[in-house]
């Protein structure tokens, strides 16, 4: 049966099998020994996939279950991490940081209202005005900064 | 670098010079004392402070955090049984039991005067000890750094954490990380797949920050939050008295050496030092029927053993250009940000820099006890912080400690991603050091194979033919990759 555990070693299987693979067929490839881009590369992929054989070899034979955790919660935050990260430069780091702070901390169960606004817009603004305007290292802006 | 110790001394008998050094050993502590941050996360934390500080300055205080959090991690392991850092976890065996019963100061001035020991032999030694070793790498061509990072990498994997089919596969990770974007030889771009923003390269810094903070979030995101820690009563450091020492002196002085030899051994780390100088002091002394009730023997193995550590990993990470530990690997990848080039060159080529490196980081340890009596009776309310807020100021801080690095926001996605994986890894057992640290080694090993190669037209064989250091090194990395499979084929065949 496929566990959480058998999943990992064969992505981590097929990732450098499929790296190699993209070896095949470039046109500096073939430059020659230690002067080709992908001598050493290919060198260290192949490490890998032996590796990585290993591994899978190991998870198969000792059948070790996965500590089993709740991955609801952290699967939305891993998710946020992303969506915050792209939303930082059209949005601002303000507003950015004001929206990832409010859905993060509620995720974390934090539930108190007072406590969660306050948090939420006092740690974006301390960063805003310590890097913006103490440490002149501005922080990316949001198109309708000019309004405020 | 005797001729330039007073242009050191003036880089740090400054205003901003001798500033940093207690803001920064102040931070430190504070943020090696709050649960979850730990010694790697705090640098990069504070990394976005520096950026606009000289160069002297900014890796004082980088040097002033690590430090300083490697012993405010003992704050929160003695007050909630919690290590601040993992070099502190044996720091609660003994030391929360002496809270319990109300001895909470005394055993915060055993931890103190235990890491400001520590932590300043292994200053003296660093002192003494790296331009030694940087002389003597001077003379090294490309075959003998391949041998050198070689050494240096698989030192790191044998005693990583797991197994070392994971810690060799992690390293394997990083190195090929390293690959990404421009051929340092040919300057074709490989594996970017038409991603112009990947031509660079993965930044390094937002690969650490996203496999240790990041994911170090998701992974305490996944735990229940503990908000039940208790904390005793505390008010104030109670420094021990000398006669208090008499019949402990042999025992710290092992557990400084036991530090200080574990600390240059690349990749070994504080925990693991502090934790063998505990069994030895558990072993070896005249009170060990008191271990794990409160004796502070315990605390000075563990504390004194933690810090000599920090002096330690700053040998092979100054002196040769490979990084003791993750920490140090933060610490290489932030000299770059200040314009300073890692390697084996790079004492020689900065000798004002690593001067004030060197005594700065004296200063810095001896400054831990007045500055850990003062922080430590305020950093103790921090602990009651609520980890939700912790963890999000972590996400923050480290997303702008990412963003400033080169302005560029992709960096920002990269460590996102990278926090993920890492999550996903770390679930699996899989160890980050060896990562970190394989994308640091990555490029010079790379360069020196190949320029060796090059320079003895494809002959693999040639690399030992008259380079007796290469072999040397060749076969002590041998040893250590191979010495845990033989020793347990030993001890099989020993059973039957």
């Amino acid at each position: 049966m496929l566990t959480e555990k058998s999943i990992g070693a064969i992505a981590l299987l097929l990732t450098p099998l499929a790296l190699l693979f993209s070896t095949i067929g470039l046109e500096f490839a073939d430059l020659g020994g230690a002067f080709s881009p992908v001598f050493f590369p290919r060198i260290i992929l192949w490490l890998w996939v032996g590796l990585a054989g290993l591994n899978l070899i190991s998870t198969v034979w000792s059948r070790a279950p996965t500590e089993a955790r709740p991955l609801a919660r952290v699967g939305l935050l891993a998710l946020l991490l992303p969506v915050y990260a792209l939303s930082i430069m059209p949005a601002g780091f303000f507003l950015a940081s004001l929206v990832f702070c409010l859905v993060t901390l509620r995720l974390l169960g934090w539930t108190k209202p007072v406590s969660l606004i306050a948090f939420s817009v006092g740690l974006p603004a301390t960063l805003v005005i310590l890097f913006n305007h103490w440490l002149s290292l501005p922080l990316p802006t949001s198109p309708i900064t000019y309004l405020f | 670098m005797i001729e330039t110790i007073d242009q050191s001394l003036e880089l740090i008998l400054t205003f901003e010079g001798i500033l940093v050094l207690l803001l920064g050993t102040t931070l430190g502590i504070v943020l090696g004392a709050l649960p979850g941050i730990g010694s790697t996360v705090a640098v990069a934390m504070v990394l976005p402070f520096t950026l606009t500080m000289s160069q002297a300055p900014a890796v004082l205080t980088l040097l002033a955090v690590y430090a300083g959090s490697v012993y405010g991690g003992s704050i929160s392991a003695i007050l909630i049984n919690t290590p601040g850092t993992p070099q502190s976890a044996a720091t609660c065996f003994d030391g929360y039991p002496m809270a319990k019963r109300g001895e909470a100061g005394l055993a915060l001035g055993w931890s103190t005067v235990a890491s400001v020991i520590g932590g300043t032999v292994s200053a003296v030694m660093l002192i003494f000890t790296a331009p030694q070793l940087a002389a003597l790498a001077l003379n090294f061509g490309p075959i003998e750094v391949f041998a050198l990072i070689l050494l240096g990498m698989t030192c790191i994997v044998s005693v990583s954490e797991g197994t070392v089919v994971k810690g060799l596969m992690m390293g394997m990770v990083g190195v090929f990380l390293s690959c990404v974007g421009g051929d340092p030889i040919t300057g074709e771009v490989r594996f970017t797949f038409g991603d112009y923003r990947l031509i660079a390269g993965f930044n390094l810094l937002a690969v650490v920050i996203g496999v240790f903070a990041l994911s170090e979030v998701l992974t305490r995101a996944a735990a229940k939050l503990d908000s039940s820690a208790q904390m005793f009563d505390f008010k104030g450091i109670v420094l021990p008295k000398l006669s208090d020492w008499r019949g402990r002196l042999t025992g710290l002085s092992k557990s400084v050496a036991i530090g200080c030899g574990i600390g240059i051994l690349p990749g070994t780390g504080a925990a693991t030092a502090a934790f063998i100088s505990y069994a030895e002091a558990r072993r070896s002394s005249p009170r060990k029927e008191g271990f794990g009730k409160g004796e502070p023997d315990g605390i000075i193995a563990s504390e004194s053993a933690n810090n000599a550590v920090t002096g330690g990993a700053l040998v092979p990470t100054l002196a040769l250009g490979i990084p003791g530990d993750a920490v140090t690997a933060v610490m290489l990848a932030t000299l770059t940000v200040h314009g300073i080039t890692p390697g084996i060159r790079l004492m020689e080529e900065n000798p004002v820099i690593i001067g004030a490196i060197f005594l700065g980081f004296l200063v810095i340890n001896l400054l831990l006890l007045p500055l850990g009596a003062l922080v430590s009776r305020g950093a103790a309310p921090l602990l009651r912080m609520p980890e939700a807020f912790m963890l999000v100021t972590i996400v923050v801080l480290c997303t702008i400690g990412v963003y400033f690095v080169n302005g560029n926001p992709f960096d920002i996605l990269v460590a996102a991603l990278a926090g993920i994986v890492g999550f996903l890894l770390r679930r699996q057992g899989f160890p980050m050091a060896p990562l970190v640290i394989g994308m640091v080694l990555g490029p010079t090993l790379e360069i020196s194979l190949r320029q060796g190669l090059i320079l003895t037209d494809g002959r693999f064989s040639a690399f030992f033919v008259g380079h007796p250091i290469a072999v040397v090194l060749v076969s002590v990395a041998a040893f250590a990759l191979l010495w845990k499979p033989l020793r347990y084929l030993w001890r099989q065949s020993r059973v039957q």
